[in-house]
């Protein structure tokens, strides 16, 4: 009996050894199998899904007047009527008054308020938020130039970094505001290194901490854990976030984008 | 028969290198799912090992005698291939002169026996973890989007507040791109990704300076077993005559069993011989004659005078037993 007690005890013994070497040898394949592992391809969202408005970065661009008339659609009830009012008001600027200036009219505050209603909506009226925004940043004057301090710039960052801060994470899976979100922080990194160079002496430091602090805020930390939103901006403008740490010009990146993509947003009205 | 030490450690050895090869084979992409790190720097890799283990083996290396001998000589391969793929510079330049180092390196002769396949020493371990410090800094500079390995200011030129000359401010050197870097197109998670590399790395190289010590361990225990199959008083008779720790220097690691037990018998009858010829001798030499001198002549003398005295007779109840 003890002894059909030993040999059962060393057979298994010799089992789990064989097992053992059996284990060592399929992680040794599995060492170079894995290495072969695909990874995975970025697929826009605009290409996973398809939008309720297709090519919303027309809805953008100095031609948005002409697809305007489809958010009459897509913007609730209620807020119809104020929307048009804000959308003509912002459509029938000329002569490119100062964006600061304009703002303070009726007209510029009634579009304001109209734009942080739109903000928090639906990804459609979120679009149309923002399209209000390039509108006013394009028939307006925001680049003062030598002697016109920061003032305008730092208004239109701001406009812009409140509709970010409303939708920007939720943009990196969304079809409609994915695209359009990336050019927001295209143009606020403009207008914020518009404000930064503004001074005649020197640099408006304050004004690059709140675009580095807003930035992190959206993007996530650098060398740390991106949000979604940070992912998606560093595969696109992988040359501007990865700017945003030197001591230089941090924002200069963005510039660069933003006169590829941006041309007429020069806060000058294009001129 | 319970597994001896040596062959457990041995398994050990060859898990840790495996599990380690596998760490060494992942990275984690920007949307946080695991990528494969390419077969690129592997098959560089597997070359350098593949002439370094067979420079190794050509001058010290030997046959695999048992099972577990063979998968270490399996592992000692890949781990070398792993560790080596672990630390290369993904691509380019670097990678050519990485290569040349650890050729030159590796491929270093060896002066003991290697019963389970290539080995590195500490030199060498030392080596490797330097590149993979510098692995991890371009894929950390990378992962940044600084594609350059050190950007230096230009004096005087960088201090001017112009921006059109920004192009001339500084000059990179070493650069590199994400295609070289091996990157996955949404982009690396270093932290997880260094993570995954540096334990990946120790695992394999930890592995591998295990697995040279319980090899010998375990041919130790080969030799043991050998000598062991004689009745326990002839055996312990050989032990002293051939000790343990003189069986590596003796090149008895290795050989198979029939030249194993031809090579014991030959040391055994030859060890047997000289101690005779030495009793003869102190037999024969008069001692009395060379103790009369000071310090090494005397220390010589009294060691000479205690090797020649009777050995004790047999105490009673060992000559009953």
């Amino acid at each position: 009996m003890r002894i059909a007690r030993v040999a059962a005890s060393i057979w298994s013994t010799k089992r789990w050894l064989a097992l053992a070497e059996a284990a060592t040898v399929a992680l040794l394949l599995a060492a170079v199998a894995v290495r072969g592992i695909e990874a995975e391809r970025p697929l826009p969202p605009e290409e996973r899904d398809t939008p309720a408005l297709v090519e919303p970065l027309q809805l953008l661009s100095a031609g948005s007047r002409a697809r305007f008339q489809q958010f009459d659609a897509l913007v609730r009830d209620d807020l119809r009527g104020p929307f048009w009012k804000a959308a003509n008001a912002v459509y029938e600027l000329d002569g490119c008054p100062d964006l600061g200036t304009w703002l303070a009219t009726p007209a510029g505050l009634e579009a304001e308020q109209m734009i942080a209603q739109l903000r928090r909506g639906t990804p459609e009226e979120a679009l149309a938020a923002l399209a209000l925004i390039f509108q006013i940043a394009r028939a307006t004057e925001w680049d003062a130039g030598v002697f016109g301090g920061a003032r305008d710039a730092e208004r239109l960052g701001r406009l812009l970094s409140g509709w970010l801060r409303a939708r920007g994470d939720g943009c990196a899976d969304d079809a409609l505001l994915h695209e359009p979100a990336l050019h927001a922080v295209v143009l606020y990194g403009r207008a914020m290194r518009k404000s930064y160079n503004a001074p005649l002496v020197g640099r408006e430091d304050s004004a690059l901490e709140r675009a580095r602090g807003f930035m992190a805020e959206l993007a996530g930390a650098p060398g740390g854990r991106r949000t979604a939103f940070g992912k998606a901006l560093q595969a696109r403008f992988a040359r501007a976030t990865g700017m945003l740490a030197d001591e230089s010009d941090p924002l200069e990146g963005f510039e660069e984008e933003a006169r590829v993509l941006l041309p007429d947003l020069d806060g000058d009205c294009g001129g | 028969m319970k597994p001896r030490h040596a062959y457990l450690q041995l398994l050990l050895a060859c898990a840790m290198i495996a599990l380690g090869g596998v760490l060494l084979g992942l990275q984690v992409d920007g949307n946080g799912a695991l990528a494969g790190t390419g077969y690129t720097a592997l098959g560089v890799a597997a070359l350098v090992a593949l002439i370094a283990s067979l420079i190794q083996a050509s001058v010290a290396g030997r046959v695999p005698r048992d099972r577990i001998t063979g998968l270490s000589i399996v592992c000692g391969y890949c781990g070398l291939t792993f560790v080596v793929a672990g630390v290369l510079a993904p691509g380019g330049t670097w990678m050519f002169f990485e290569v040349l180092l650890l050729f030159w390196v590796l491929a270093r002769r060896r002066t003991l026996v290697q019963t389970s396949g290539p080995e590195i020493g500490g030199g060498t371990l030392l080596l490797v973890t330097l590149m993979l410090l510098f692995r991890l800094w371009i894929t950390w500079k990378g992962s940044e989007s600084d594609w350059a390995l050190v950007s230096v200011d230009v004096p005087i030129l960088s201090w001017l507040p112009m921006s059109w000359l920004d192009p001339v401010k500084t000059i990179s050197l070493g650069s590199f791109t994400p295609h070289e870097l091996g990157f996955p197109a949404t982009g690396l998670d270093f932290p997880l990704s260094m993570t995954l590399w540096s334990a990946g790395f120790a695992l394999c190289a930890s592995g591998l300076w295990l697995k040279s010590r319980a090899a010998r361990e375990h041919e130790n225990d080969r030799i043991d077993d050998l000598i062991h199959t004689l009745p326990p008083a002839p055996a312990a008779l050989v032990v002293r005559l051939v000790p343990e720790e003189e069986w590596e220097a003796l090149g008895l690691h290795g050989l198979s069993e029939r030249l194993l037990a031809r090579r014991i018998e030959a040391l055994v009858g030859r060890r047997i011989q000289t101690y005779r010829e030495v009793q003869i001798a102190l037999a024969r030499t008069p001692l009395p004659a060379i103790g009369a001198g000071e310090g090494f002549v005397e220390l010589v003398s009294r060691a000479l005078e205690r090797g020649s005295e009777p050995a004790p007779a047999p105490s009673t109840r060992s000559a009953e037993s």
